[in-house]
């Protein structure tokens, strides 16, 4: 899928999911908020990863 | 010289040579805050009765040769999200309306028992996100002071306190710092703890100070830095006396990260290549660095991240009172609700990445150098643009900005330093060399 189409995915699920959490009416004023988000999420499933690279969740503290 | 203008470290040498008094310090800054911040409006509770309290009795200890610490009778003041025992902490949300800790932050905690009294309560955005505080940039009270630690630098600026506790999860305490013609300093995540501060994300949460000169943020850092064993990110990397790691200052090697210079305006870029030419005569060596790859991600990094963490942190409250947020932090809390758990995961590597991918540079260079924000205060009440703050916020590295000029306008800007994970104390010298080159911010006109 291009990057435009997985775009349009995201934003596709991310309504979605607003909808059943948050209601339809509340899903629509968040239009704006899912297009912007949707393009966040594209930008971090695509850019090239280390297949290694674990979470760091806690930035190891070095202790 | 009037009390009110005294910096944090003049004042506690001053109290411990018995030539002030913590009495005299106090009444000054209140009645200073009484005459002034109706216009400026950065403190959201002034304790004055606990303050004068406090500051009665740190006199009675002086007198007797008693000092509790290294800030004995120095005010400070802390952002409306550390808890404060007995005192409102409101958060700058109805959501928190009338909240009581009983407990103060190991911060504030900290701060009180190296003798230094907390003189009040200190406006945030809501929960230190993007809905404004009402407080009013003192250089310019048409402009913000920045945000979300708004109070705190706009109080500090203002001589209302000589130092306060502001916070950083993107850019809330370097930038409004900036803004207000401080040094404000992120240090390293885990350096100080958050315990008793109202998180907003987890693993991106940063306790920072602000302060008029380096040696005040180097002391208060010594203080309020070390491991607690309440907060989980807490680390145990030993703290060096960092007001004393100020007498190695020497000229620096500096890596100029060039993409922040092309970001940023006009007049930013003049004022800080200015400045960064004064440091190239005084001895600095400086040379030209570049960002790694994913410098590309972080941001999208960043927003997966700090909503995902910010819906989690706020589910139980939300749930309740969804109607007493503002429009910013509902919307981020409702995105965090939906953002796909495997995105979440994937931003925490980038993260790594990226924080990886950094070492070789910071490994080359005493600190790297960018101007802090890419213009000055803006007008109106949103608080500022905080991108050149997020990489080092999102990878946890520690940051400092330091006053480097006026615009043509007179409102301050700042050069940004950062440097490796736990390396505060020679930071904290380059920035102090840096000072010494470039000269401390005046104090607004008000």
């Amino acid at each position: 899928m291009d990057r435009e189409g997985l775009r349009a995915e995201y934003a596709a699920c991310l309504r979605a999911a607003a909808e059943r959490r948050l209601g339809a009416a509340r899903a629509q004023e968040l239009a704006q908020t899912i297009e912007d988000c949707a393009g966040w999420l594209t930008e971090v499933a695509t850019f090239p990863l280390g297949v290694d690279e674990a979470p760091a969740f806690y930035l190891e503290a070095e202790s | 010289m009037s009390l009110h203008t005294l910096d944090a470290v003049d004042a506690a040498r001053a109290i411990r040579e018995k030539v002030l008094s913590p009495v005299d310090l106090v009444e000054a800054l209140l009645e200073r805050i009484e005459r002034i911040d109706g216009r400026i409006q950065a403190w959201a509770l002034v304790d004055r009765d606990g303050a004068r309290r406090a500051a009665r009795q740190a006199t009675d200890e002086a007198a007797r040769g008693t000092f509790r610490g290294p800030l004995h009778g120095v005010p400070f003041g802390a952002k409306d999200i550390f808890y404060s025992a007995g005192l409102r902490t409101e958060a700058g949300s109805k959501a928190m309306a009338d909240f009581v800790p009983d407990y103060d932050a190991t911060s504030v905690a900290r701060l009180k028992a190296a003798g230094a009294i907390l003189l009040g309560k200190l406006h945030t955005t809501e929960f230190a996100t993007t809905d404004p505080a009402p407080t009013r940039n003192p250089w310019s009270l048409v402009c913000t002071p920045g945000g979300s630690s708004s109070g705190s630098a706009a109080a500090v600026a203002a001589r209302m306190i000589p130092l306060a506790f502001g916070t950083q999860t993107i850019g809330s305490n370097v930038r409004p710092a900036s803004y207000c013609g401080l040094v404000g300093v992120k240090p390293t995540f885990g350096r100080i703890s958050t315990r008793g501060v109202i998180p907003l994300s987890y693993t991106q949460d940063h306790v920072g100070l602000m302060a008029r000169s380096v040696e005040d943020v180097a002391l208060a850092l010594s203080v309020a830095a070390g491991h607690d064993p309440d907060d989980p990110s807490s680390s145990r990397v030993p703290v060096p006396d960092y007001l004393a790691g100020l007498t190695r200052r020497r000229a620096p090697r500096i890596g100029l990260l060039r993409e922040f210079f092309e970001r940023a305006g006009a007049d930013v870029a003049d004022i800080t290549a200015q400045a960064v030419n004064r440091l190239a005569r005084a001895g600095a060596q400086i040379e030209e660095a570049k960002m790694p790859p994913t410098f590309r991600a972080v941001a999208a990094a960043a927003y997966v991240i700090t909503r995902s963490e910010t819906a989690s942190a706020h589910a139980e409250r939300f749930a309740l009172k969804a109607d007493l947020y503002r429009p910013g932090i509902r919307s981020s809390i409702e995105m965090g609700m939906v953002i796909p758990g495997d995105l979440y995961v994937r931003a925490l590597r980038i993260r790594r990445q990226f924080r990886r991918e950094m070492r070789p540079l910071l490994e080359r260079y005493d600190c790297l150098l960018t101007p802090t924000t890419p213009t000055p205060a803006p007008e109106g009440m949103a608080t500022g643009d905080a991108s050149f703050q997020l990489p080092w916020s999102i990878s946890g590295l520690p940051s400092i900005t330091v006053p480097c000029g006026l615009t043509t306008s007179g409102l301050p800007l700042g050069i940004q330093l950062v440097s490796g994970q736990f390396t505060e104390a020679p930071l904290l010298a380059a920035a102090a060399w840096c000072e010494d080159i470039l000269g401390r911010a005046s104090a607004p006109s008000l």
